[in-house]
Parts: C-alpha cells; sequence; structure tokens
C-alpha cells in the first residue's frame, strides 16, 4: 500500500516510488467489488463499508486517492471527506453516488471533493479519471520538486552571502592583530560563528602558538597538529579535517556532513587561512621593523653622543693649546732665549695652533655631517 | 435477459464479463428472497428505511445493468416526501411493490444465466 504521512514531502515520495493507493468506502459491497474489480489491475485498493473505519485508516496509512459514496449509514460521505480533508488536504477525494443533482455535486464540492461520479459509472471512464489524477499528482510532485530546488538554491545562495560576509569580517578584523595569540583568537570567532569547533597551530619566525576553540590546545591536540603540519594541504582523519597552510594548520573537528554546506565551508577555511598566514608574515615584519628601529635608535644615540664627544675634546684640545701659547707668550722673556730663538718658538707654536685649529675644523665638519646623519635616521624613524 | 442490459453492465465493469457475471450473481443472492423493509402505514421511519434501501438498491442496479429496476428506484425516491397525503401514500406503496417485483424479476433473470 502506499503510504504518506502528513504533508506534500511524503505524498509526492509515495506518489512517485510505490503503487498508489485508492481507498473506498461504500455500504454496499456489491459496489465495493465492482470498483476493487476495475480499479485493482492497476492500484492497490482498500475497501471500507464503513467510512469511519475509512478515516481511522486514513489516518495511520494515508491513501493516495480516496472515492467515497455519498448516503452512508455510519457517516455521510461528505463528512467523511471533510475529515479526509482536514487530515492530508492534497488528497483527491472522489464521489460516487446515485444522487447525482446539482446541489449533491455543490455540496460534494463544499466538502472539499475532488469530482463527482453518478451512478452507474462507466468503468472506462473511471480508469482513465484515475490515470489523469495520478498524472497530476505526478505533475504536482514535480513541480513541488522543483520548487523546493529553486528555494533549497535561493537558500543556499543567500547562506553563501552570509558566510562570504564572515571571511570578509574575518578579513577586516585579521590585519589589525598584532600577535600570533590575538590572530588565533579571531580565527577562533570566526570558526564560532561558522558553528565549528577548532583547534589551530601558528608558526611564525617569533615563535608557534597552540590554540583552540576551548582556549589552551591539549598536549594530545598540540601532538596532532603538529603531526599533521607537513601531511597535505587537507587531510582527513575519522570524519575530522586538517587545513594546512604556509604558517597556519586548523584542525576542524565537526565539519558538518551536508557536503554542499561542507563544500563551501572548506573554501572559506582555505581563503582565511591564507590570508591568516599572510597576517602572521606581517606580524614577524613588524616585529622586525620594531628591533631595526630600536637599533637605529640606538646607533642614532650613540652617534650623538660620540659626536658630542669628539667635539667637546676638540675644544678642549684647542683652547688648551692657544691658552699654553699665550702663557708661554707672556713668560717667554724669562726663558732666556735669544730674539731669533724666541721668534722660532713662537711661530712653531703658531704653525701648531693653525694645524690643531685646521684639525679641529675639519672634526667640526665631521660631527656636522655626524648630526644630520642623525637627523636623518631620526626623521627614517 | 429481459430485465438486464449486459452492454450497460458491461460498461461499467470496463468489459469485464467475469466482473459482470461475479458481481449478478452475488447480487442475485443478496436480494433472493429479500424481505424488504414494509411500507404499510408510510411513516416517517418506514419511509426512512424505505429511502435507504431503494437509494442503495437504485445505484447498485444501475451499476449493474438493471437499469429498469434502477428507474423504478428513481421514481421512488423522487416521491418521496416529508408529508405523504393519504393519495400520495397509495402511490408510495404502489411503487414500492413494483420495485420489489422488478426486483424479484431481476433475480431470477441472473439465476437463470
Amino acid at each position: 500500500m502506499l503510504n504518506y504521512s502528513r504533508g506534500i514531502e511524503n505524498f509526492i515520495g509515495c506518489v512517485q516510488m510505490e503503487k498508489i493507493t485508492i481507498f473506498v468506502a461504500d455500504d454496499e459491497e456489491i459496489n465495493l467489488e465492482l470498483l476493487e474489480g476495475i480499479l485493482g489491475d492497476t492500484y492497490q485498493v482498500k475497501c471500507f463499508l464503513n467510512p469511519i473505519e475509512c478515516v481511522n485508516a486514513f489516518k495511520l496509512t494515508p491513501a493516495d486517492i480516496v472515492l467515497l459514496d455519498v448516503s452512508m449509514p455510519e457517516q455521510s460521505g461528505l463528512e467523511t471527506c471533510r475529515q479526509i480533508k482536514a487530515f492530508e488536504d492534497k488528497c483527491p477525494v472522489l464521489f460516487i453516488s446515485s444522487k447525482a443533482a446539482e446541489q449533491d455535486r455543490l455540496a460534494g464540492y463544499d466538502a472539499g471533493g475532488y469530482d463527482y461520479i453518478a451512478k452507474p459509472f462507466n468503468g472506462n471512464e473511471l480508469l482513465a479519471k484515475m490515470a489523469k489524477i495520478v498524472k497530476e499528482l505526478q505533475r504536482n510532485a514535480e513541480v513541488a520538486e522543483e520548487k523546493e530546488g529553486i528555494t533549497a538554491a535561493f537558500m543556499d545562495a543567500i547562506t553563501g552571502q552570509g558566510e562570504q560576509g564572515l571571511v570578509l569580517q574575518f578579513a577586516g578584523n585579521v590585519f589589525s592583530v598584532t600577535n600570533y595569540l590575538d590572530l588565533a583568537k579571531t580565527i577562533v570567532e570566526t570558526c564560532d560563528q561558522f558553528e565549528i569547533k577548532v583547534s589551530m597551530l601558528i608558526e611564525g619566525k617569533q615563535n608557534c602558538v597552540y590554540w583552540s576553540s576551548d582556549g589552551e590546545c591539549s598536549p594530545m591536540e598540540s601532538n596532532v597538529l603538529s603531526l599533521l603540519r607537513n601531511t597535505q594541504r587537507i587531510y582527513e582523519f575519522n570524519g575530522r579535517f586538517q587545513f594546512n597552510e604556509e604558517n597556519v594548520s586548523l584542525l576542524v573537528k565537526n565539519m558538518p556532513e551536508d557536503e554542499a554546506i561542507a563544500g563551501r565551508l572548506r573554501d572559506h577555511i582555505l581563503l582565511s587561512l591564507r590570508m591568516a598566514s599572510s597576517c602572521v608574515d606581517s606580524i614577524d615584519a613588524a616585529s622586525s621593523n620594531i628591533l631595526l628601529i630600536k637599533q637605529i635608535k640606538e646607533t642614532s644615540d650613540q652617534l650623538l653622543s660620540a659626536e658630542k664627544s669628539v667635539r667637546d675634546s676638540v675644544f678642549t684640545s684647542l683652547s688648551m693649546l692657544t691658552e699654553q701659547i699665550t702663557r708661554i707668550e707672556d713668560e717667554i722673556q724669562y726663558f732666556a732665549l735669544s730674539h731669533e730663538q724666541e721668534d722660532q718658538l713662537i711661530a712653531s707654536l703658531h704653525a701648531a695652533l693653525h694645524v690643531t685649529s685646521e684639525s679641529s675644523d675639519r672634526t667640526a665638519t665631521v660631527c656636522d655631517q655626524l648630526n644630520a646623519l642623525v637627523v636623518k635616521l631620526n626623521d627614517t624613524l | 435477459m429481459n430485465t438486464i442490459d449486459i452492454k450497460a453492465g458491461l460498461l461499467t465493469c470496463n468489459n469485464n464479463e467475469v466482473l459482470l457475471r461475479k458481481l449478478l450473481k452475488k447480487f442475485a443472492i443478496k436480494y433472493d428472497d429479500f424481505d424488504a423493509d414494509t411500507l404499510d402505514t408510510c411513516s416517517k421511519e418506514e419511509c426512512l428505511k424505505a429511502e435507504t434501501f431503494v437509494h442503495n438498491l437504485k445505484g447498485v442496479s444501475a451499476n449493474l445493468g438493471a437499469l429498469n429496476l434502477s428507474r423504478h428506484c428513481e421514481l421512488f425516491l423522487q416521491s418521496l416526501k416529508n408529508d405523504v397525503s393519504e393519495e400520495e401514500k397509495a402511490g408510495l406503496k404502489k411503487m414500492y411493490q413494483e420495485i420489489q417485483q422488478e426486483l424479484a424479476l431481476v433475480v431470477i433473470d441472473i439465476e437463470q444465466m
């Protein structure tokens, strides 16, 4: 027997996959045998002398089509139809009755009937009518299936856009992080939004960070991440997936079973991990820059210090030499030297002062150049 | 057979002779010596019982090709009213008897098949 429980989905399934079931209710046994005789070769026919039993059976295992007599002692065909339609609105109910006046037909329509067949009926026409209904059911099923497919595709597109939004948001957040741990936390936040549990290994020039959706990775998890780090780009084991990028490995513990969702998620993860890997490079590069800046600053300070020291030293030497020459010039008369010797000594001292002065000028120039270099270094920072 | 239009019966049975024969036999067994409810006083209760019986008979006889019997049934059902005058009662009783007579003939015809 064809069964469909509540809802069009099951109904469709029955129509497509199994032999059509027809329930017939009539208080006249001969009419039931007649209908079973006509329809029984093509359809699975179940007969009921009591329409209440027909309704009860329908509620347990619904039929695809129901044929009802109108006048029955236990319950009218119209009421039976209403009860069946209340349970499964999509099921076509046909009345077969010798009461075929206009008001009878209207009452049948009002009760939710699909068609009204007057007794005596033509067996061949009855079969043709059933075939038409089955075809219609199949067409409805196809339309519903198509509609379902379109809805699913639409929902996929909407969902896909939402997922891409998450990846974009990740891209926006990931390049503002300045260390591996913050990067790991940002990855976990995004994975939370995708409703997947992960653990990861971030490996850069500075160090390694193991992190998971639950915080610190267990030693076992860390071990697995390291073991699979250099396997394939996507490594599957026991329903888990490890994704390996240059600086980041991500272990997904609960990949969705739905193949379409899992496929999209794989793409999103790979894209996100590429970004995360680039982010590790940026963090490393930024870290190198900081070191360089520190070194430049130290060098600049050392240069300034050295320049000051040299400038002070040269100035002191020149001052001392000038002072000494002045003192010698004042005291030279007491040195018991001839005028000629005095002149020679003074000339020698002035020559020495001149050389020292010239040397001092050159040192000052070098110091100025050093100063300019320090300014340039500071400007660079 | 005078009382049964075999062509009409076969039309209903989708030209399945075996089926028609089987159903006619069943009909004959069911209505042979059938003790139909009486229609003596034409009370509401009697009329209702008669209406149910005749209505069923009308349908099944039409399906099996007993068209004359079905027509008798139809006339009777059309004549049934809530308030029946004495004159109409006599007419109803007569029609009811005709139905039973026609039914008896149909059964005989089937038994002679």
